[in-house]
């Protein structure tokens, strides 16, 4: 009761006080804090009028008083001018390096020299782009492929080596990823800041970069832009999209897009009509890599490495079997050769390997529960058997738990004393389950429903072995 | 149309052209500056930009070879008094419109629809070129994709007009422009291009704008743009209530056969390139677009592939520069204009193609397994789980290890960035819901041709009970 008096107290003394506006203030003063005016005021106020309630403003207040020392100290100044200096790119952050960067493809093209499997889409990209600069106008260029399958190494190879080709015109390089902004709109700025080296704000970078792309400029160079994800950059609106595409319309912006996302359809499925319009129908596709291909990659990847030739060739037919995904064909060959250690790796390792990627977990999961959660599993695995629908109810598993226990007596040899489980001890064990997500649990006021969530063969390969 | 100036003198032509041009842009920049209407030229010169991206023939060729570039500082005033190809009727609508209301004085609002690619831009920019409309009008052309909300079209506004504005929120913009229309003014010719973009809460912004030509003394000529055909009938209903609000209309119908070959015959005749495609080439080309979309930019980007396409196939063998600044004439015969088209628009061949080589044989099987649980099994719902249950017992009958229920939905992922499938949101992975993109009767062929794939095809015996 002493508290509701107190603000009982406080509304009575809004009213008598100056204006209701400012006491408003008052109660949302510390929300408010980034504004600077309006809290000094209010502080004022407060400190003038409310003796109950010097605390409670006082809080927001605490980490303001700091401030004034720091104005003396010249620390501050310091501080100002070095993000200025950032932000005007005069400093370059030295702790960060970008790994994948156009800059840093030097490394990335000392490590494989060549892409192998990827003449015709280089040369197709190489064409493009040459007869872009050649000409004088502005195009875009839409790449897909499914993951792994050296969309990005190509086409950054491809424009560092036209960056060396002699008889081109100089071009800018401008590389945006959509996955590394935090949204959509930031890429103006990113675009903005490998063309200038300025950072400035979205809107004011978007007004910039049109007026840059849309009015000739005299000495304009060309310019080329990779956008890699794009499909990031899809929002309700697809404004960073259109105005990407329409720069890239215009012929007198010398701008040539590279658009490199997964999706094949992108265009038809998700982008706008005008996007789509604008984008043109200038496709790309990467297939996924056969295995030789993926044997040929391994080989000039892991040139020092000893592997046997036959190891490999099993990698990459269990890798192109499935996705193609050279990435993944490196990373197991890696890992075969950890397993290996000094002397090389052979069928034996990468067997290993390969069983440790596409080993069941569930499996083990299910191996690894204790007896009662076993039986559990079977039961719902049998109630999902019978009725055909994978979804059951605990009162159904539990019926069905206990006619397996009567129907078997002692189902586990490691538990001779089981009985069918209690429905509270049932719940809790189902609650364990679907924190597995062995099972998915839907709790109902009623009737909590349960939801097989691995294969009712995998249940019985792994309950099998342990039944008497 | 990169393609079409085959002649390019490629060492030449870099340095030297490249400086012609931007003195010469440099020289139309500062007799502009000289006349004293600074802000309204610009904003003309931004919209002769626009005409130039949209494909039309008039910039098209003004950009085109080193010809016409010599005498584009001639002619480019005649050019660009040239009203686009195949359509006259739209431009001379317009041209009524615009001067009947320049003539009376009096405010009206107008919305053009039509489809991506069909000159809208492009014919109103060339309108808005004409010397009488330059004068008479004062322009405002504002592209609002590139506005940050709804409500930022006010000030943009403030800043084409050059108002003074009381502060920079958008109720003081607001406040201004509302002003400014009161005074006596001259004619604003207001275009908004992309205009459904403007969408807001309750589309105040858009009832606001349309608002204008019906106050009084505003005069004010609003012209929106965008794609849907009735967008002031189904976004805008209240402006239906009053004659004064309620828009005109203008549709920009696809262009026909007959109008992308007018187009493409005008485009190669400014280059002298009448030439280039054979005349069965060009009809096929136009015929496909016209049926397809009637798009022009699609029509133009074609073309120019199937010029590229016949450049690289005739000089595939040695691509020296030297050799194709000899002889750079390429003729395009049909053939290749239906190897691109079939590149583009060839469904069936596409998914054949990919069923045959560069597809991972798990995939293959899995598409296998949903084409069988679609043509002869019971459910046509497929779940993910069910689809495992049947691929696992179709895998294993082949004497092929199956993949983990968590690795094959990572394969029907890849599946699905192809295109073939689309995958359904679920709680879990064994619940998500599979549809097949691709057509049922042409993957059937595409896949009866193989034999280990049409065996499973007609394997009943893997489908659940």
């Amino acid at each position: 009761p002493k508290k509701v008096l107190v603000f009982e107290d406080e509304e009575m003394s809004t009213p008598t006080r100056s204006s209701r506006a400012k006491t408003n203030i008052n109660y949302q003063e510390p929300e408010e804090s980034p504004k600077k005016r309006t809290p000094r005021k209010v502080n004022r106020k407060t400190s003038e009028s409310d003796d109950d309630f010097r605390p409670a403003p006082r809080t927001p207040r605490t980490p303001k008083t700091p401030k004034t020392p720091r104005t003396r100290t010249p620390a501050q100044t310091p501080k100002r001018s070095v993000t200025k200096r950032i932000l005007t790119s005069q400093l370059t952050p030295t702790l960060h390096n970008r790994a994948h960067s156009i800059d840093n493809i030097d490394e990335f093209l000392k490590q494989n020299k060549s892409l192998p499997g990827r003449e015709g889409q280089m040369e197709e990209i190489l064409s493009f782009v040459r007869t872009k600069l050649l000409d004088g106008t502005s195009g875009c260029m839409y790449i897909s492929g499914v993951p792994g399958t050296g969309k990005t190494a190509t086409v950054s190879s491809a424009l560092k080596y036209l960056k060396e080709e002699a008889d081109l015109p100089d071009f800018q390089l401008v590389e945006v990823n959509g996955m590394r902004i935090a949204e959509p709109r930031q890429a103006y700025v990113q675009i903005y800041k490998q063309l200038t080296g300025k950072s400035v704000v979205w809107e004011q970078a978007c007004s910039l970069l049109e007026k840059r792309f849309t009015n000739p400029g005299p000495r304009r160079t060309p310019t080329v832009l990779l956008v890699d994800e794009l499909d990031a950059l899809c929002t309700r609106r697809q404004d960073v999209l259109y105005s990407i595409m329409e720069w890239a319309a215009h012929n007198t912006a010398l701008l040539t897009v590279l658009a490199v996302a997964n999706t094949m359809d992108l265009p038809e499925r998700a982008l706008a009509a005008r996007v789509a319009s604008r984008l043109g129908l200038t496709r790309l596709t990467f297939p996924p890599y056969t295995h030789t291909q993926l044997q040929n990659i391994v080989a000039t990847r892991l040139s020092g490495a000893n592997v046997t030739a036959d190891a490999v060739q099993l990698i990459a037919r269990k890798v192109a079997a499935v996705s193609g995904d050279a990435r993944r064909a490196l990373a197991l060959c890696s890992r075969a050769l950890e397993l290996a250690g000094p002397d090389g790796a052979g069928l034996k390792e990468v067997q290993q390997a390969l069983g440790e990627a596409a080993s069941s977990a569930a499996v083990r999961a299910i191996r690894n529960c204790s007896p009662a959660e076993r039986l559990m599993l079977r039961a719902v695995a049998a109630e999902v058997e019978r009725t055909g629908s994978d979804e059951t109810t605990l009162s159904r598993a539990l019926q069905t738990a206990a006619a397996i226990v009567a129907l078997d007596g002692r189902p586990y040899k490691t538990a001779p004393s089981i009985r069918a489980p209690t429905p509270s001890q049932a719940q809790a064990i189902c609650t364990r389950l679907a924190a597995l997500r062995l099972l998915l649990l839907e709790p109902k006021p009623a009737e909590p429903r349960l939801l097989l969530n691995i294969s009712a063969d995998d249940v019985h390969y792994a309950t099998k072995q342990i039944i008497v | 149309m990169a393609g079409v100036q085959a002649t390019i003198q490629f060492r030449s032509r870099k340095k030297v052209y490249l400086d012609e041009d931007v003195t010469n842009e440099n020289k139309n920049i500062l007799n502009i500056r000289k006349t004293g209407e600074r802000k309204l030229k610009r904003n003309i010169e931004d919209l002769k930009k626009d005409i130039d991206d949209d494909c039309t023939p008039v910039k098209v060729s003004r950009r085109e070879t080193v010809a016409s570039k010599v005498t584009a500082k001639k002619d480019s005033e005649e050019e660009n008094q040239k009203p686009l190809t195949s359509r006259e009727k739209e431009i001379g609508w317009l041209d009524n419109f615009l001067t009947e209301h320049l003539d009376k004085e009096e405010s009206a609002s107008l919305y053009i629809s039509g489809q991506p690619g069909t000159g809208k831009t492009a014919s109103l920019s060339y309108i808005l070129n004409l010397p009488k409309f330059k004068e008479g009008y004062k322009q405002v052309y504002i592209n609002c994709t590139m506005m940050k909300s709804a409500a930022s079209i006010y000030s943009r506004i403030c800043k084409e007009l050059q108002l003074p504005t009381s502060g920079t929120t958008e109720k003081a913009c607001f406040n201004a422009i509302e002003k400014y229309l009161k005074k006596k003014h001259k004619m604003i010719l207001l275009v908004l291009d992309e205009i459904d973009q403007l969408d807001s809460k309750r589309q105040s912004v858009l009832y606001t704008i349309f608002e204008w030509p019906a106050m009084a003394d505003s005069r004010v000529v609003l012209i929106g743009i965008a794609n849907a055909l009735d967008l002031t009938e189904r976004t805008l209903p209240r402006l239906q209530a009053r004659c004064s609000l309620r828009p005109e209309t203008l549709h920009f119908a696809p262009y026909t056969k007959e109008q992308i070959i007018n187009i493409f015959t005008n485009v190669l005749a400014n280059e002298d390139k009448s030439n280039v495609f054979s005349p069965v080439a060009l009809q096929m080309l136009a015929a496909k677009i016209s049926a397809i979309s009637g798009d022009m930019r699609r029509a133009l980007d074609i073309g120019r592939r199937v010029i590229e396409l016949a450049r690289r196939t005739k000089f595939s063998d040695n691509q020296s520069i030297d050799n194709m600044m000899k002889d750079s004439t390429v003729t395009v015969e049909l053939k290749q204009v239906l190897e691109v088209l079939n590149d583009v628009y060839g469904g069936s061949r596409k998914i054949e193609s990919d069923a045959e080589d560069g597809f991972p044989l798990q995939q293959k099987l899995i598409l296998c397994s949903i084409m069988l649980m679609l043509t002869k099994g019971k459910v046509k719902e497929i779940l993910m789980g069910k689809l495992h249950d049947v691929y696992k017992k179709v895998a294993t009958a082949r004497n092929i290890v199956p993949l983990d229920m968590c690795e094959m939905s990572a394969a029907c992922g890849l599946l699905e960035a192809r295109g073939a499938l689309r995958l359904g949101a679920g709680a879990s992975a064994r619940a998500r819901r599979l549809r097949l993109q691709w057509d049922r009767a042409e993957l059937a062929a595409a896949l009866r041709d193989k034999p280990l794939l049409s065996a499973i095809l007609d394997d009943v015996s893997c489908l659940p009970s």
